[in-house]
């Protein structure tokens, strides 16, 4: 190693500190059981779609075309567990992964985190909701949204902050690239229902052409699916 | 527990901190240096018996937290990022000096690629051999020697990096 390695390490070295938490390894077997639980479950959700889809095909061969589709009828309806809101989903969508737990309202929960309801569109289009108690208006949640979302992500100015409904309630419709620069348009609707406030956001894969208009339809059309409870 | 669960808890309380210093350099944020380091140990431990008799655990560790991290860059920006927060206890000494250091470090690694990135930390601040880094990337040992030379060139022409490296000698 040469005096510039030397200078360099030593620098890597302060600036990395110490780190404020340690990891242990009962937490690591806890996420390695809490993963297999859910690997079990999810399997045991497959096996039993298997066992309804085969006998359901089965019965169609059966019978002549024409026979009407008598599935549930709530089939396309999903009802948060976590947070109060229903989702009647359009054609094209439906839930990927249900929220385990409640958003504690802060940060900007992403896609990924468990604490959102995470649902696919059409193509690579994904949406996620959560939701928080707030005493804001929503005015000054929206504000609030805004500079989270600009802190933490860090996402340009919205380009656009539409007023919309969503379940009957007044809305805002942001549009924001984040972070700034990268041609990564998000669209969060914000809404505040009864001191609840709740967050709907859309998204595209990485990869994939930005935001057809096709896909803000898409969104649009998942928004108004939602019913929020009383 | 059994004895490969011993050796994995021991392994865990011996390396815990340098891998989540390792892992902040990857990530530049604590919270996700710790989940980069847990999701590489949630990796490792279910084949713990095997790494322990063929591989070198420290390898194996590093190699899928660098993999993690590699994929974590290529998923969407939206994965929450948590804010940067006041230690609860602050240390002793020039605080603002050393979030001056930090940030200008951390925009210094952000000007770097990942694959040099990785190298810089894993040859530089820990220190592995290149053919260690090179196992870690899963690349030839000339490859990490021409990007570490790159990386090193892009920090030493970063007028920020130089200034505070100058201060360090003085």
């Amino acid at each position: 190693m040469n005096g510039m390695d030397r200078q360099l390490r030593d620098l890597l070295a302060a600036a990395a500190g110490d780190p404020p938490h340690r990891v242990s390894a009962a937490a690591v077997r806890r996420r390695v059981i809490r993963r297999r639980v859910a690997e079990l479950a999810a399997g045991a959700v497959a096996v039993a779609a298997v066992a309804v889809l085969i006998p359901v095909g089965i019965g169609a061969l059966g019978h002549g075309p024409g026979r009407p589709n008598r599935g549930p009828a709530a089939a396309g309806v999903f009802t948060s567990r976590q947070y109060r809101y229903t989702e009647k989903l359009p054609p094209a969508w439906r839930l990927a992964r249900p929220a385990t737990r409640r958003w504690d309202g802060t940060g900007g929960p992403g896609y990924d985190r468990p604490v959102v309801d995470l649902f696919q569109g059409p193509g690579s289009l994904q949406a996620w909701a959560d939701a928080a108690p707030t005493h804001k208006s929503l005015a000054a949640y929206t504000s609030a949204t805004i500079r989270a979302s600009r802190a933490a992500h860090p996402c340009a100015p919205p380009h656009t902050d539409q007023a919309i409904t969503i379940g009957g309630a007044p809305a805002r419709l942001l549009t924001m690239t984040c972070p700034a620069g990268s041609g990564f348009l998000v669209e969060i609707a914000v809404t505040v229902h009864h001191g609840t406030a709740f967050v709907f956001a859309s998204q595209h894969q990485p990869g994939t052409p930005v935001h057809k208009p096709a896909d803000r339809a898409a969104f649009r059309t998942f928004l108004a699916g939602i019913r929020l409870h009383q | 527990m059994g004895a490969e669960g011993e050796g994995f808890a021991q392994f865990v309380e011996a390396r815990q901190r340098a891998l989540q210093r390792t892992a902040w350099l990857l990530t530049g944020d604590w919270a996700l240096a710790e989940d980069l380091v847990q999701t590489a140990l949630v990796r490792s431990w279910p084949r713990w018996e095997r790494i322990n008799r063929r591989d070198d655990p420290e390898i194996y560790v590093r190699r899928a937290m660098v993999n993690s991290w590699a994929s974590w860059r290529r998923r969407r920006w939206w994965g929450e990022r948590a804010a940067e927060t006041v230690p609860d206890s602050p240390a002793a000494g020039d605080l603002a000096a050393e979030a001056a250091v930090r940030v200008t470090v951390q925009r210094a690694l952000g000007s770097l690629t990942a694959r040099q990135r990785a190298v810089l930390v894993l040859r530089v601040f820990d220190d592995l051999p290149e053919a260690q880094v090179a196992q870690v990337l899963d690349c030839a040992p000339g490859t990490v020697k021409a990007t570490l030379a790159r990386a090193v060139d892009r920090l030493r022409a970063d007028p920020r990096l130089a200034g505070l490296m100058d201060r360090e000698t003085q």
